[in-house]
């Protein structure tokens, strides 16, 4: 036993996976059930490697529309409301007053700015599978990213017609992002950081029934539960759309289940749901302090304890199941949801109401098909001493709310012990 | 300069004999009488206007007629004819209606429902109830023969008011009754008639359509009963009547418990007999007998202070010592309201009259005192004063006077009684009480401090509690306190106006004369100015309101909207027709104009001014100056025709466009005015944007000398030229002398004059400067005279003591001194000016200020109201708030919005607050709720949003009048919109 448990550790030093529930956005979510390859006899344990890259990364509003994806959230960057809220004697007030920026009303127009970046993503991941006795498993996942905001650029959409247009040009909008640096320390430039995600472990019960019917010939359970550890870095406030590469410091709970059903030897078809729950955690963090604010740029931070949504996948596949030689061809949809998320601020400097009327704590969605295309080897190598395993997939998310969805493509390859 | 032309038109309704009502188009002829209108008090989404024909026409179901206004968003208006030929008479269907074709003479209201008196008949209608379904018939309840003081019935009925109770059956009308021989008012036998509403019960026989037979049937009726209420008659009593039943056995026991019970309250017996009213009684008489002279008689009940005012025309006694009164106030007994009994008492004692200027009396003998109408105001600061048309003189010569006096309200003192816990104090209640009920409503010692009353420390009401109890003590007819308008009306003094009535801080008149003389027809107004103590202590000139000049019999507000109600008269035809001015665009033909002109993509009419006839450069002579980007639009607003000074109608020849290069450096324009040099008889048409200022003149830096009287004598070739250096300018204004422009940053004062603007050289003066000092910001600024308030981000700041603006060389001899704001907000953004002449460099000789402090960050807005009254120096108590309380001994802002607002309008009746389109509001004009009182917070006051019939609105300009029509104007993206 002791052994066993000294195998677990050293696969959770080095074995990679990932989850990625905080941000809304598809990417690297390697311990994904599709992923998941069987397990041959007297198979040990597996190391699995992935990598995935972003075709296009593209955003999704709350209508579901296409659009950058700096504008999930919002269809522009209010500059004007971004200071209000503030008291009249603070560095932002004093500025909001001395600019003459309140008495100027907002249009929708006035003080706008559309927000337009790229974004770009590469992911590498290892995980590893340790099978133990009584059908039960243990998976470990831990995740290495790299990402980039790049061709940031902001479009006023400003007229220029009214005295209040020209005051909020010259005093706003003609060096936002020197002003944003200025009075909130917040960066709104192009940005780029590599680093660890968070660290996802889970014990999984599964097995097969084999059946004698005419059509099914076997049925596969799995029952998983298992947790997510805040190792992966966080989202910087100070820098604009900072994305994190986890939960964002938060543990969780990780629990799920699904079924496949196979009928005869090469139709495959199952469901699987699965749910994480986050703690909440308290840092600093941005937050509106008036309710027509828009979430990309928003100048208050103050320590706020975050209660965080409840996170739901639903899979659901067909697979044409070893068509050749150990090919198979698999098309997945899966749903992806966040519930609600709440802020409360400690001390009463500002408002909770309107610091929750924040746009990304709201819930997001996203709906993707995954196409894999797998190749099982065991037949070649059943005598070898490592069997390894390819699939090749392509995601097409096709809607979402709120969300940036990644469209990619990748490669897993892993090997059976 | 090109210059365009349109019509002004002004939307109108008329409506007659007809059974649809058209918006904009005249339909039938009417000749109205008499009026009233009606709004509901709990919600005022309706608003009704109730008319009486003026003559008699056979069949006509109009002759008593409402119209009503049924939404307040998107109006439609529906005529109602409400004297079909048949009605349910005193419980009797189908019965003849007296009221169809009739000539209505006096037309009032309880609630909805009207009571009205027939030409000709000495008897009252009242309708009980309206079926607006055909199917079925209205009430109509009608009185006997109404007697005069010597139990004969009257000749004719002169005045009518009503006491409204909640319940139907406290309601109470009092009539102004002639004698029997039709001899003048003021005779033997004429007096006030009382008329109380009773349940009564109605035998109907009914045939049974199925069996044939008779049925018997018992409804409850109202019974309208005249009652003898004659105070210093002995009682005639009657047993309290039960109340009706048809169970005979019931009746019965009743009886017999009355009989072991003791005897209920009494009622007089229902003998009919009017309060005889004459020169002789100790209300109107002062030491010898009085002769009442006219058949002018006006009554007004007033709720508040539960007492009847009645106006006559009154002539001293010859004889020394004499005096009269021509008010009178009348009360029923609020004990025992059974008692039906009407008390007359004298509107004050009769030792405070002396002279003959005390407006409602005189001390002389052998003077006439005319009052004409009678009514009362109950201040925003919570305080009652009488209204009255008239004065001392004859009739002939005071029907352009309007004054008012304080009145005495006791009516907290009175209940304050019933908290004496002292024993001995108790057994003096009764006596307390009837010298606190005596001076109730009786005119106040005009220059008390009111008393403020509390409940656990938060203000409740306030009211002047000492009666003028000597001659010092009441106010002359030369105070401008009590001189309504200041002026005369523009009326001639042997001619009388057709209606008065009064919103809030607001006295508004109307006049059906045609132009004569000084005659000028239409509605005007003037609003109350209030002191540190909240007493009236000025009224502003009579100003013209409604956009029009046509003769008007009445008139009424739609609080709710904004809008006016008028029957204008054709002295022609003699016909009426109704009309409501509305917020127009195309209808309008100066609206439609600058909106083709100033266009929505480019700011809109980014700045409207009006510049009145009074200005200096002008000879009877007014425009108005709409700015937009890179462009200006001068209107011609008034000019003389016909030696009057009259309100432009075709304005489309009227209009001068100046949109060339020369206006290019200034970009957006968001300032203009006409200045003037006093002295060198020089004016200038000057605007401020953001590019700084410019000034319209010739290469000599001349505008014009002397007075224009049209726009055409402005001279060709003149071109703007930019002054000074300048960015982002705020506002200017012009003293006479000196050119004020402020900036967020500083403010300067140029002296005016043509070697400076042909040179660009500028005698600057540097007044203010905020840049030195971070978060200061410059927000508004007014000079009045050597006075001066200058409204900044962090509070406000006037001209210091004993220093003069207009000599100060620069800031430190200004010496700017804060002045507190009673819980303001730091950031004054607008203030609103109320001045005693209209103009608002006057605003210091006895003026308000508003002051609207808002700060969108936090979405506050405050309103503060101050006093001015600069009499030599400037001292510590020039500027004074007005003494509104929230908490007891905390000085308090006037008002609280519940979101950010821009700007402020008020004429002293409406209230509305601007706010440009923002993601916070599209709350862009809205009209506060009716009644806003010092101790009023936001949440316990109505915000009516004004429908501008515009989708989106961009930018908000300010609420200005047009003050030649009157009409109000509003300016931004949208362009143009007119009330009218």
């Amino acid at each position: 036993m002791f052994k066993q448990f000294l195998k677990l550790t050293l696969f959770n030093l080095i074995l990679v996976g990932s989850v990625q529930a905080y941000f809304p956005i598809n990417f690297f979510r390697t311990y994904d059930i599709n992923f998941r390859t069987e397990r041959w006899e007297n198979e040990k344990f597996k190391l699995s490697t992935l990598i995935e890259g972003g075709l296009t990364l593209q955003g999704r509003n709350f209508d579901g529309d296409k659009v950058n994806v700096l504008q999930i959230w919002d269809k522009d960057i209010d500059a004007l409301t971004m200071l209000r809220g503030f008291p009249r004697d603070s560095a932002i007030g004093e500025f909001f007053i001395d600019s003459e920026l309140s008495a100027v009303n907002d249009d929708g127009k006035r003080g706008h700015l559309l927000p337009l970046g790229t974004l770009d993503a590469v992911g590498y991941s290892l995980y590893g599978q340790f099978y133990l006795p009584q059908n039960f498993s243990f998976i470990s996942f831990l995740p290495l990213y790299s990402m980039k905001l790049k061709n940031v650029e902001f479009k006023d959409l400003t007229e220029g017609f009214t005295d209040d247009d020209i005051r909020v040009k010259s005093q706003l909008t003609d060096n936002f992002a020197k002003l944003v640096k200025d009075l909130g320390g917040l960066s709104v430039g192009p940005w780029q950081q590599t680093g660890l995600g968070d660290l996802v472990s889970f014990f999984e019960w599964s097995r097969n029934y084999p059946q004698m019917k005419r059509r099914l010939k076997n049925v596969h359970i799995d029952v998983r539960a298992g947790f997510t550890a805040p190792t992966g870095v966080q989202k910087d406030e100070d820098v604009m759309f900072s994305i994190p590469f986890g939960n964002d410091g938060s543990w969780g709970l990780l629990f799920g289940g699904g079924l496949d059903l196979r009928w005869g030897s090469h139709v495959q078809a199952g469901v699987d749901v699965e749910f994480l729950q986050l703690f909440g955690t308290e840092k600093c963090r941005r937050i509106k302090t008036d309710k027509d604010q828009t979430d990309l740029v928003l100048l208050a931070k103050t320590k706020v304890f975050k209660e965080m949504g409840f996170n739901q996948r639903y899979n659901i596949y067909f697979e044409g199941h070893n068509l050749y030689k150990g090919l198979s061809a698999r098309l997945a949809y899966q749903y992806l949801k966040r519930t609600d998320e709440r802020l409360f601020i400690n001390g009463n400097d500002f408002s909770s109401e309107i610091a929750n009327s924040a746009v990304s704590l709201e819930d997001w969605t996203i709906h993707e098909f995954i196409f894999l295309l797998k190749f099982d080897f065991y037949d070649i190598c059943k005598q070898s001493k490592m069997v390894p395993y390819l699939t090749l997939f392509y995601k097409l998310p096709f809607n979402g709310t709120r969300s940036v969805a990644a469209q990619t493509l990748g490669l897993d390859i892993s090997f059976s012990f | 300069m090109s210059k365009r032309i349109f019509l002004n038109i002004f939307i109108f309704i008329s409506f007659l004999f007809c059974k649809s009502f058209v918006f904009g188009q005249k339909i039938a002829d009417f000749n109205l009488g008499s009026h009233r209108f009606y709004t509901e008090s709990e919600n005022y989404t309706n608003f009704f206007c109730y008319m009486g024909s003026a003559e008699a026409v056979d069949k006509n179901a109009y002759s008593l007629a409402r119209i009503k206004r049924l939404k307040k968003k998107g109006e439609s208006y529906k005529l109602e004819a409400l004297a079909p030929e048949k009605i349910k008479l005193n419980g009797h269907p189908g019965q003849v209606n007296p009221l169809n074709g009739a000539k209505i003479s006096l037309l009032n209201l309880i609630t909805l429902y009207p009571v009205v008196v027939k030409e000709g008949d000495n008897k009252i209608y009242f309708m009980a109830s309206i079926s607006e379904d055909p199917k079925m018939e209205s009430t109509l309840y009608s009185s006997k023969e109404v007697n005069d003081a010597n139990r004969k019935p009257c000749s004719k009925i002169l005045s009518m008011a009503i006491m409204q109770n909640p319940s139907l059956l406290g309601n109470c009308i009092f009539l102004a009754v002639k004698n029997n021989k039709g001899e003048v008012f003021g005779s033997e036998g004429s007096g006030i008639a009382v008329a109380f509403f009773n349940d009564d019960k109605l035998d109907l026989e009914e045939k049974n359509v199925k069996t044939g037979k008779i049925d018997k049937k018992s409804t409850k009726i109202i019974d309208l009963r005249l009652y003898n209420a004659e105070l210093k008659d002995k009682p005639e009593l009657e047993e309290k009547v039960a109340d009706a039943s048809d169970d005979k056995k019931k009746q019965k026991e009743d009886k017999k418990l009355d009989e072991k019970k003791p005897k209920g309250p009494m009622i007089p017996k229902a003998d009919n007999k009017a309060v005889s009213i004459n020169g002789s009684i100790d209300a109107v008489k002062i030491n010898n007998d009085a002769v009442i002279m006219s058949d002018i008689v006006d009554m007004h009940w007033d709720k508040e202070l539960n007492t009847l005012y009645v106006a006559v025309t009154v002539k001293s006694g010859n004889v020394e010592n004499s005096g009269a009164r021509a008010v009178f106030r009348g009360q029923i007994s609020q004990d025992n309201i059974q008692a039906k009994k009407l008390k007359l008492l004298p509107i004050a004692l009769d030792h405070v009259f002396k002279g003959n200027n005390n407006i409602v009396g005189t001390g002389e003998p052998n003077q006439e005192v005319s009052i004409q109408k009678v009514r009362t105001l109950h201040t925003s600061t919570l305080l009652d004063y009488l209204i009255v048309v008239g004065g001392n003189g004859s009739e002939s010569a005071v029907g352009n006077k309007v004054y008012a006096l304080p009145l005495v309200n006791n009516q907290k003192e009175i209940n304050l009684l019933h908290e004496i816990k002292d024993v001995k104090e108790k057994r003096n209640i009764d006596v307390l009480r009837k010298a606190l009920v005596a001076k109730h409503g009786s005119l106040a010692k005009y220059n008390q401090a009111p008393k403020d009353y509390y409940n656990n420390e938060f203000f409740l009401t306030r009211s002047f509690v000492q009666e003028a109890n000597s001659s010092n003590d009441l106010v002359t007819n030369n105070e401008s306190s009590a001189r309504v308008g200041l002026e005369d009306l523009p009326l001639q003094s042997n001619e009388k106006i057709s209606d008065i009535f009064i919103v809030n801080d607001s006295v508004f008149v109307t006049i059906a004369n045609d132009y004569n003389g000084i005659t000028t027809p239409g509605i005007f107004h003037s609003q109350a100015i209030f002191d540190d103590k909240g007493r009236i202590a000025s009224w502003t000139k009579w100003l013209r309101v409604a956009g029009m000049d046509t003769p008007v019999l009445g008139a009424g507000l739609d609080v709710s909207i904004g809008a006016f109600w008028y029957i204008a008269k054709d002295s022609s035809t003699n016909k009426s027709t109704v009309n409501v001015t509305k917020w127009s665009k195309d209808e309008d033909q100066l609206a439609s104009f600058l909106n083709n002109q100033f266009l929505t993509k480019q700011g809109g009419v980014q700045g409207f001014f009006d510049i009145s006839k009074n200005n200096p450069g002008f000879n009877n002579f007014s425009i108005m100056i709409a700015t937009g980007f890179k462009k200006i639009g001068l209107i011609e607003t008034g000019s003389v025709k016909n030696g009057v000074y009259r309100a432009t109608k075709d304005i489309s020849k009227k209009v001068a466009l100046f949109d060339d290069k020369s206006l290019e450096p200034v970009g957006p324009i968001v300032t203009a005015d006409v200045s003037n040099n006093v002295i060198t008889r020089d004016s200038w048409i000057i605007v401020g944007g953001v590019g700084g200022i410019a000034v319209l003149c010739d290469k000599n830096g001349i505008c014009w000398k002397n007075k224009i009287s049209s726009l055409s004598d402005i001279p060709n070739g003149l071109t703007f030229k930019k002054i000074g250096d300048y960015a982002f300018v705020k506002k200017i204004q012009s003293d006479g002398k000196f050119l004020y422009v402020m900036t967020g940053k500083k403010l300067d004062k140029i002296e005016l004059s043509a070697e400076s603007f042909k040179s660009g050289k500028l005698n600057v003066v540097k007044l203010a400067d905020s840049l030195a000092q971070p978060g200061l910001v410059f927000n508004d600024f007014a000079v009045s005279d050597k006075f001066g308030l200058l409204a900044t981000s962090k509070g406000l700041f006037r001209v210091g003591n004993g220093k003069n603006i207009i000599t100060a060389k620069n800031s430190e001899q200004v010496s700017w001194t804060f002045v507190k704001v009673p819980e303001a907000v730091d950031v004054i953004a607008k203030l609103f000016l109320i001045s005693p002449t209209g103009n608002d460099l006057d605003y210091a000789k006895k003026g308000q200020v508003y002051v609207l402090s808002a700060y969108r960050g936090t979405n506050q807005t405050k309103l503060n109201r101050l006093f001015v009254n600069l009499e030599n120096e400037i001292n510590d108590s020039t500027i004074t708030p007005v003494n509104d309380l929230f908490i007891k001994n905390q000085l308090s802002s006037f008002f609280e919005f519940n979101s950010f607002r821009e700007k402020f309008w008020t004429n002293g009746s409406l209230l509305m607050s601007i706010c440009s389109t923002d993601l916070n509001s599209d709350l862009s004009l809205n009209i506060l709720s009716p009644r806003v009182v010092c101790s009023a917070k936001s949440v316990m006051i109505r915000n009516y949003l004004v429908d501008l019939e515009i989708e989106k609105i961009y930018q908000m300009g300010n609420v200005v009048r047009n003050s030649a029509s009157g009409a109000l104007m509003i300016n931004g993206s949208f362009g143009l919109r007119v009330n009218a």
